[in-house]
């Protein structure tokens, strides 16, 4: 009996509310979305760099802005509404911001691809980005939390034209149909959105991707492709962090600065944005990519890709926890005994497919390291380990866990 | 006035709706008072065996839909356990069931964890 009254109050209440509209959603704390961004050098001025991000050209569109700023308006949230940045910029305000750090159309020399069928598959894209929930006063902006992630996609013969990839394909890959197998990636950006402001902030621990270097050998010769490849390392590494912590980690950059500049499609919201000093610095060295043909049983010959890192982790007080440890990671695939006939299309997907094995046994190998970092695991550390004492490694994780944890 | 009845009416429909079993838990905030429609949550089979008892490592939002404009059902604090059927969507969300009813989606992969047995 008491319920149902109770329950008859709160219908009436919640009508009154509606009623009177802007009394609750008044009540929220805005967030105002300031549109999407893209790391910058000092003094940069171009808005749009399309050499090395070609979606920036769809994201820096008014029409493509307004249309995330109005289905994030939409989000539904007890405490916090978005806003567009026009309506409230004002005091002491929190920001958002999805900067784009990465993509990468890793594709085949379009001289090779004549006379190719257009659903032959030619390489694969990939981008990750950055959300960044920010606060800022006049002259101030402080990091408050972030989640990177990063998307890939395949990339066939009539995706490109060129130019390179067409617009049409970066359209279809950050906003296209969905199945409900796959998000596509704006849709995955409005739902990290959602979680974003939920998330406990303020949290001044951190890691940071201080540097990757590359052998001499790794793409020897190619210095956009080694220079991506260095960038798909940090990326990887603090999205894998990110997620097996399911905690804000430092926004990826090589630079460990201690801010990130970014550049926005309106020239008078770029800005440097504090972040938080990082706990620990992560320094990733790539070994050379091996590759070894292993007969297991007479007849029954293995491909076998090995991809090796040394990892060398330095606190803030820079104390050692990790040097130079090596840890590996190692794939491998049946060979045929008789080459089969293979059409011109086959022939690339295979080469494609070979091209692809170290990215993704470097990227495997980045996922392990960040779920170990978060639950180190003995036998796992004592099976991939490279000339290293494996205890050395084990404790090294368990230090990093003890100062990200809470 | 009008705000602080409103207020105090919204606390009132809150206590309303949650259920005992749920009330014990304080972490746990519920909208609703009974399962939603076929409409609004594609109920997916559950077994009774998939009933666990999870600690989520971040606040989540129970929606209605996987789709952060969906109305809320439920918030769930960090910290909080749950006992609840979870299945992976497989694109980031998750289908969830809870022992008291709740039923809807909520987002990221990782942010539960089944307690030691």
């Amino acid at each position: 009996m008491m319920r149902a009254g109770l329950k008859l109050v709160a219908l009436w209440s919640l009508a009154a509310a509606l009623g009177s509209g802007s009394a609750i959603a008044g009540d929220k704390r805005e967030v105002v979305w300031d549109g999407f961004s893209f790391q910058a050098e000092q003094g940069q001025t171009e808005k749009c760099p399309e050499n090395v991000h070609p979606s920036c050209k769809l994201l820096n569109s008014e029409s493509y802005d307004e249309r995330f700023a109005t289905k994030l308006a939409a989000i539904e949230d007890d405490k916090y509404q978005f806003v567009n940045k026009a309506e409230t910029d004002k005091g002491e305000t929190l920001h958002l911001t999805i900067t784009v750090n990465f993509e990468w159309a890793d594709i085949q020399p379009i001289s090779s691809l004549n006379g190719l069928r257009p659903t032959t598959l030619v390489g694969r894209y990939q981008m990750c980005s950055t959300l960044m929930l920010y606060s800022a006063t006049a002259s101030n902006y402080q990091i408050e939390n972030a989640k990177s992630n990063c998307y890939l996609k395949p990339i066939f013969l009539k995706d490109l034209d060129r130019q390179g990839v067409k617009a049409s394909f970066i359209a279809d890959f950050i906003n296209g149909a969905d199945s409900e197998k796959q998000v596509n990636v704006e849709q995955n950006w409005l739902a990290e959105a959602s979680q974003i402001i939920a998330r406990r902030r303020g949290i001044h621990k951190s890691i940071n991707v201080a540097s990757v270097a590359l052998d001499d050998s790794i793409y020897s010769g190619d210095e956009f492709r080694r220079e991506r490849l260095k960038l798909f390392i940090a990326e990887h590494l603090s999205y894998q962090l990110s997620n097996a912590f399911g905690k804000p980690i430092i926004p990826p950059g090589l630079s460990g600065r201690g801010a990130m500049a970014l550049s926005f499609r309106d020239p008078s919201r770029n800005r440097e944005i504090k972040l938080w000093p990082a706990a620990y610095s992560l320094a990733v060295n790539v070994a050379p990519f091996q590759k070894k043909v292993i007969e297991e049983r007479p007849g029954l010959p293995f491909e076998t890709f090995f991809s090796i890192v040394g990892l060398t982790c330095e606190s803030a007080s820079k104390e050692k926890v990790l040097d130079g440890a090596g840890l590996y990671f190692v794939s491998r695939r049946a060979l045929l005994t008789q080459a089969p006939k293979m059409s011109p299309e086959e022939e690339l997907s295979e080469a494609i497919a070979k091209n692809q094995i170290p990215l993704e046994n470097l990227g495997s190998l980045l996922a392990k390291i960040a779920a170990q970092i978060k639950a180190p695991d003995k036998k796992w550390v004592e099976s991939r380990v490279y000339k290293t004492d494996p205890a050395v490694v084990f404790n090294g994780f368990g230090k990093i866990y003890s100062a990200l944890k809470d | 006035m009008k705000q602080k009845f409103i207020y105090f009416s919204l606390i009132l429909l809150l206590a309303g709706c949650a259920d005992l079993e749920g009330a014990k838990n304080k972490k746990v905030h519920s909208n609703v008072e009974k399962k939603m429609t076929e409409g609004e949550v594609r109920t997916q089979k559950v077994e009774k065996s998939d009933f666990k008892t999870w600690i989520f490592e971040q606040p989540i939002k129970i929606r209605g839909s996987a789709d952060p404009s969906a109305k809320i059902l439920a918030s769930v604090e960090e910290g909080a356990k749950v006992v609840a059927a979870i299945k992976s969507m497989g694109n980031g969300w998750n289908y969830i069931v809870t022992k008291d009813g709740v039923e809807g989606f909520y987002f990221g992969k990782t942010l539960a964890r089944e307690t030691a047995k």
